[in-house]
Order: C-alpha cells, then structure tokens, then sequence
C-alpha cells in the first residue's frame, strides 16, 4: 500500500484545497485509465474520449466537497463519467419508456408463454459473433444506459448493485436495461446470421 | 407452477438473484428444454465474445494515458485557461 495515495474524499478535499499536487497527481494517475476505458467502451473515439475524461475531473474537483464519502472514488467517478456521457449523446431518455426490442421478444413467445420463434442453433450463432465487424455493428446501435449495464455486467464484472448506483437506477429498472440489451444483441445477430 | 419459456428467458437476461427454488426450476428447466438451452447458450457465447472484443477495443496506450494525466493536472493548476479552444 502507498501511504500517500488518497482513498477518502476527506483526504482529496484536503489535498485539493492545500494544493498539493503530488497527491492530487497520483489521485489522477490511479483513475485515468479506468475512465478512458470506460469511455472508449461506451463508445467515444480520440478526442471525444479524451475531452469527455477531462470534464469528468473538472465536475469531480467542483463537487468533491459535497460529495462526503457516499461512495468509493471509483463509483462517484463512473458515475460523473456516465452522466457527462448522457449529455454529450443527449439521451436522457427515461429507462421505462417503452423499447421496441420488447415487442420484438414478445412476438418470439406464444399465448402460454413457449417459443414461437426458437432461437437459432448456438453452433451458427457462435460462429457468427466471432465476426468483430458485425458484432460492433450490433453495439453501436444499443442505446447508451442499455450499452453501459452491460458493459459494466457483463465485461467488466461489476456488481449489481454498484452498477445501480453508478447509473442512478433501481434494481428492476438494472434487470429491464440488462433484459433490453442481451435481447437487443441477440436479435440484431440473428437476424444477420438469416439475412445472410 | 412451472414456469414458461417466456419467463425462463427474462430470468436468464435480467441477471437477478434467484431463490435456492428458483435456481433448481431453471435449471430443470434448461435440461428439458433444448430452445431455452440454446437461448442460454447465445448469452454465454455472446457475454464471452465481446469480453474479448473489448480487451481489443478499450486497449490504451500508455502515452496517450500520461497525456491525457498532464491534461487534467494542467487545467486544475489553470482553471482560468482550462476552457476549450
């Protein structure tokens, strides 16, 4: 463990008002990679990314002080990086407004709930996604809260309720956003796959 | 109550704790039956796959990274110059 590195917003706050940049410096260090990572699976490139990471540091040193250890640093900053990225997209859509993939996935099922429409075989669908370009295809249309729970699930492994917080959404509304965007992929993959 | 294929699919795409008896019904489920198994058998490749793709994808350079440090460390020295050219 460094001794210097800064863990608690007490000690960032402190840092940040005596200016001591050597703290401040490792603080930005620890956390720059993770976000531009994070920004770069959300789907921002080049300077997009690089800008949108640099307003998430400038928001983070203006509401430091309000923000009293809620939650870890890593938290606090996806969540800023989240919502930095809403604004650049635009999108604030609300998450239970209704999505087309539901009646798409609607449609697959009969009156007793079985498949209507059965998914396609996992050999065929397996060997279709190891096509890169077409899966990227298939994200790039995701919208974005839909493309973040999953990234957050399912790449990067978080918990779900970190995930909740980090967008601003309940468990149920997490599961509808997951729901939403397996089911999104998956439809836009096989309906490539039979296209063919 | 059994459940339908319907309500077997948002289980396995919601990713939200089951109950020990809801667990054993899935999977009782998922071995009879071979559509809902095929379902569960496109998440998992497709989970597995992007995981990949996304080491490739997200890849950073550690220059740019430093770069990127430099940047931000600049614009909390200078708030007054931080604004966009």
């Amino acid at each position: 463990m460094d001794s210097n590195a800064l863990t608690t917003t007490p000690e960032i706050i402190a840092a940040f008002r005596a200016q001591n940049w050597v703290a401040l410096e490792k603080l930005v260090h620890q956390y720059t990679e993770m976000l531009l990572k994070g920004a770069l699976s959300l789907g921002f490139r080049d300077h997009q990314a690089d800008d949108l990471i640099q307003s998430v540091w400038a928001t983070f040193f203006e509401i430091v002080s309000e923000f009293e250890g809620r939650s870890q640093v890593k938290t606090f900053l996806f969540g800023i990086l989240i919502n930095k990225s809403r604004e650049l997209r635009r999108e604030i859509k609300r998450n239970d407004s209704h999505d087309p993939i539901d009646d798409v996935m609607a449609d697959r099922f009969n009156i007793q709930g079985a498949w209507s429409k059965p998914p396609i075989a996992p050999d065929q669908f397996v060997e279709s996604i190891q096509n890169l370009q077409m899966i990227q295809d298939c994200i790039e249309r995701l919208p974005l809260n839909q493309r973040a729970a999953f990234c957050f699930r399912e790449v990067e492994d978080l918990e779900m309720p970190e995930i909740c917080k980090i967008l601003e959404v309940s468990n149920t509304n997490l599961g509808v956003l997951l729901y939403r965007a397996k089911n999104r992929l998956r439809e836009c993959i096989e309906r490539k796959v039979i296209g063919k | 109550m059994m459940l339908a294929c319907k309500e077997i699919v948002k289980i396995l795409s919601s990713s939200q704790q089951l109950k020990f008896r809801q667990k054993l019904e899935l999977r009782a489920h998922l071995l009879m039956c071979k559509h809902c198994s095929a379902y569960a058998a496109q998440l998992k490749a497709l989970a597995d796959q992007l995981k990949r793709n996304y080491k490739e994808l997200t890849r950073t350079e550690p220059e740019r990274v430093r770069e990127l440090e430099q940047k931000v460390l600049e614009s909390l020295k200078n708030p007054d110059s931080s604004e966009k050219q």
